[in-house]
């Protein structure tokens, strides 16, 4: 039975994603139905195109979800992608990552692009990835300067600053 | 013939010019060794190098990403052969016998071979794409909006046809960038949809961060579980040279390579990477030793890498003749041109001629340049595989976030990005192919556009799509794709059936 755990999961997945499509459809549905004028069927509004391409979102994403359920879509998925100890792993640094970014995009404006970028490379070298402190310090210190001055300088692409112009 | 060579003329005018032939040679060197990194494929390598060529002529900035994407071509098959990577998903086929030749000590031959395909199969298809494009543009002036309209629908059908993923995953991806391209303020109405109260998305989302964070971020932590290296060799200049008979055996798949990936690249999609698995099987079909294929043919490194180095070139085709980009890397090339005040479209060579004609010339140059930076300086590019993913990485971040960042110095383009990688990463872990919703994102509002000029010239009949000849015999095309895919899921479910009720 547990060899074809990993391929049941997967489908599990299959199936999920659908429905998340099948629910982004209903939300675009929702907001050109409540907020936009459909116009009519010889002149259409600007409400009707999104309506039509949501509903196709949905049609599309349920016979995906068909596909998934009768195993007809993906029929050999069953890769090391699904194995539990490889999946945590990935997941966990694809959270990381992710909340990595948001965390940069928030920062940019205030503490500029030179800090923003130095305390995201000391996460990812110092924290992550258990580099050397000196080796994380050293590397991400060049790098968030040295891309500083490559893009400021050299390429004439303006770049936030922090605090006291860092 | 004689127009083309004059235009020629004016193109190596234009590509010879230091500030565009530095930034043609720059671009190929980055392609390369975005095409050498494992993981990191020609959309996502120019997705994330896009911002620089914004303070560039429109002419210098096409050239810099082209080399790009067909540095990442000749790039590919480097990693392919040495250590059995593929650092892009053409070159996934060269593996197979690419490295079965490195196993057995021929490593030069291969990557040399490999190298001399992609040169006479990308200066011959640039040849092609030379002669073929001004004289389709000229057909394309007679199209209105309801033959762009067809053109478009037939385009995205093909793609879910010939698609790497199945048909409804495909479609429905499509379909999520078209109504992704909606966002921001209708340009007929004036009405701003599905902004949310942000004013950042009354433009759109973007294509910049919807790419960067579909290909680039989702790459990054999809590849995290794949950062193994292997030991990679550095075969010096002298075992380079392929032997007599390895060039004898060479020349045949070359050259049907070359016809074979021109014509696939035309098609709409990712039609490199079908181009080298379509070039492996006629070669192998047409073998007096097929059995070789598999250990070490050094026809299965000739054709499959001479197809899909042609088949980058064909799809410049639609994208220079009609302004319409039937690929995602093509679809990015055009958003680059809108983004410098160029219009895309049949008038682009007339109007254009020196961009035009200068990306043809930089096309030849670039080939050029590819063949000396591939064989004699190989050595140097395989370092680019010793350096740890662990470094690597937050370095690729870093230019993400830069690249993003910069275009409108908005953190909420930051935002966009991050949320389209999310999406990028949980879609592609599900096998959804997201290169259609970059395409589809980019056509959206030329398909809206001509959908509702199309109603406007005919007084809201519909049946202006159907009394155009053009128009009739593009969506006919496009409706036989579509019920050609629908076969084979029906076909499979009739014969499970039966094979149960048996």
């Amino acid at each position: 039975m547990s060899r074809f755990w990993p391929h049941d999961r997967q489908i599990g997945r299959q199936r999920l994603g659908a429905l998340a499509l099948v629910a982004t459809g209903a939300f675009f549905v929702w907001r050109s139905l409540a907020a936009l004028p459909l116009g009519t069927i010889d002149n259409p509004g600007p409400a009707a195109m999104p309506l039509a391409l949501a509903v196709l979102l949905i049609v599309f994403a349920l016979w995906s979800l068909g596909g998934a359920s009768s195993g007809l879509l993906d029929p050999a998925t069953t890769d090391d992608n699904d194995a539990p100890d490889a999946d945590d792993g990935g997941v966990r640094h694809a959270v990381l990552v992710i909340a990595a970014l948001l965390a940069a995009a928030v920062a940019l404006d205030r503490i500029g692009y030179r800090l923003t970028i130095l305390c995201l490379l000391l996460f990812f070298l110092g924290l992550v990835e258990r580099k050397p402190i000196v080796t994380a310090l050293v590397v991400s210190i060049a790098l968030s300067f040295g891309s500083h001055a490559l893009f400021v300088h050299v390429l004439k692409i303006p770049l936030p600053s922090g605090p006291m112009g860092i | 013939m004689a127009e083309s060579l004059q235009g020629l003329l004016v193109g190596f005018q234009v590509a010879l010019a230091p500030s565009v032939l530095v930034y043609a040679i720059l671009g190929c060197v980055i392609g390369t060794i975005v095409g050498v990194l494992p993981g990191l494929g020609p959309l996502a390598g120019i997705s994330i190098l896009l911002p620089i060529s914004f303070g560039l002529p429109p002419t210098t900035a096409i050239v810099l990403l082209a080399g790009i994407y067909y540095g990442a071509m000749y790039g590919g098959s480097t990693t392919s052969i040495l250590v059995r990577i593929p650092g892009e998903a053409a070159s996934v086929v060269t593996c197979i016998d690419g490295y079965e030749m490195t196993r057995q000590g021929r490593a030069g031959p291969a990557l040399a071979i490999a190298a001399i395909g992609s040169f006479v199969a990308g200066t011959v298809s640039v040849v092609a794409l030379m002669l073929l494009a001004p004289p389709l543009a000229r057909f394309a002036l007679a199209f209105g909006p309801p033959e762009y309209l067809a053109l478009l629908l037939m385009g995205l059908m093909v793609l879910s046809y010939i698609s790497s993923g199945p048909m409804p995953k495909t479609l429905t991806m499509a379909t999520l960038g078209l109504l992704l391209g909606m966002i921001g303020i209708d340009p007929m109405s004036g009405y701003n949809r599905f902004a949310g109260g942000v004013h950042e998305l009354s433009d759109g989302l973007g294509v910049l961060p919807l790419a960067v964070g579909l290909f680039g971020v989702s790459e990054i932590m999809l590849a995290y579980r794949n950062q193994a290296m292997r030991p990679a060799s550095r075969p010096r200049l002298a075992e380079l040279m392929p032997s007599r008979e390895d060039v004898r055996r060479s020349v045949g798949p070359i050259g049907r390579g070359t016809v074979i990936g021109f014509l696939i690249g035309i098609i709409p999609g990712s039609a490199h990477i079908l181009s080298s698995f379509v070039s492996y099987a006629v070669e192998k079909r047409l073998s007096q030793h097929p059995e070789q294929f598999g250990k070490g043919a050094v026809e299965g490194v000739a054709g499959p890498e001479s197809a899909n180095n042609a088949a980058a070139s064909g799809a410049f085709v639609p994208m220079l003749a009609l302004g319409v980009p039937l690929g995602p890397v093509q679809a990015i090339l055009i958003a680059v041109l809108m983004v410098h005040g160029v219009a895309p479209g049949p008038l682009l060579i007339t109007q254009q001629p020196q961009l035009f004609w200068g990306f043809i010339a930089s096309m030849y140059i670039g080939n050029l340049v590819l063949l000396v930076l591939n064989l004699p300086l190989v050595g140097l590019f395989v370092t680019f595989l010793r350096l740890p993913y662990s470094y690597l990485y937050p370095i690729i971040l870093v230019c993400c976030i830069v690249g993003v960042y910069t275009v409108n110095s908005s953190m909420v383009d930051v935002l966009i990005m991050t949320a389209a990688g999310a999406a990028g990463y949980m879609l592609r872990r599900l096998q959804y192919d997201v290169a259609p919703v970059v395409l589809g994102f980019i056509l959206s509002p030329m398909l809206e556009m001509a959908f509702r000029q199309s109603l406007a010239m005919s007084g809201g009949d519909y049946a202006i799509f159907l009394e155009r000849p053009i128009a009739v015999t593009l969506l006919a095309i496009g409706a036989a794709v579509l019920l050609l895919g629908l076969v084979p899921p029906l076909w499979r479910r009739g014969l499970r059936r039966s094979q149960a009720a048996q």
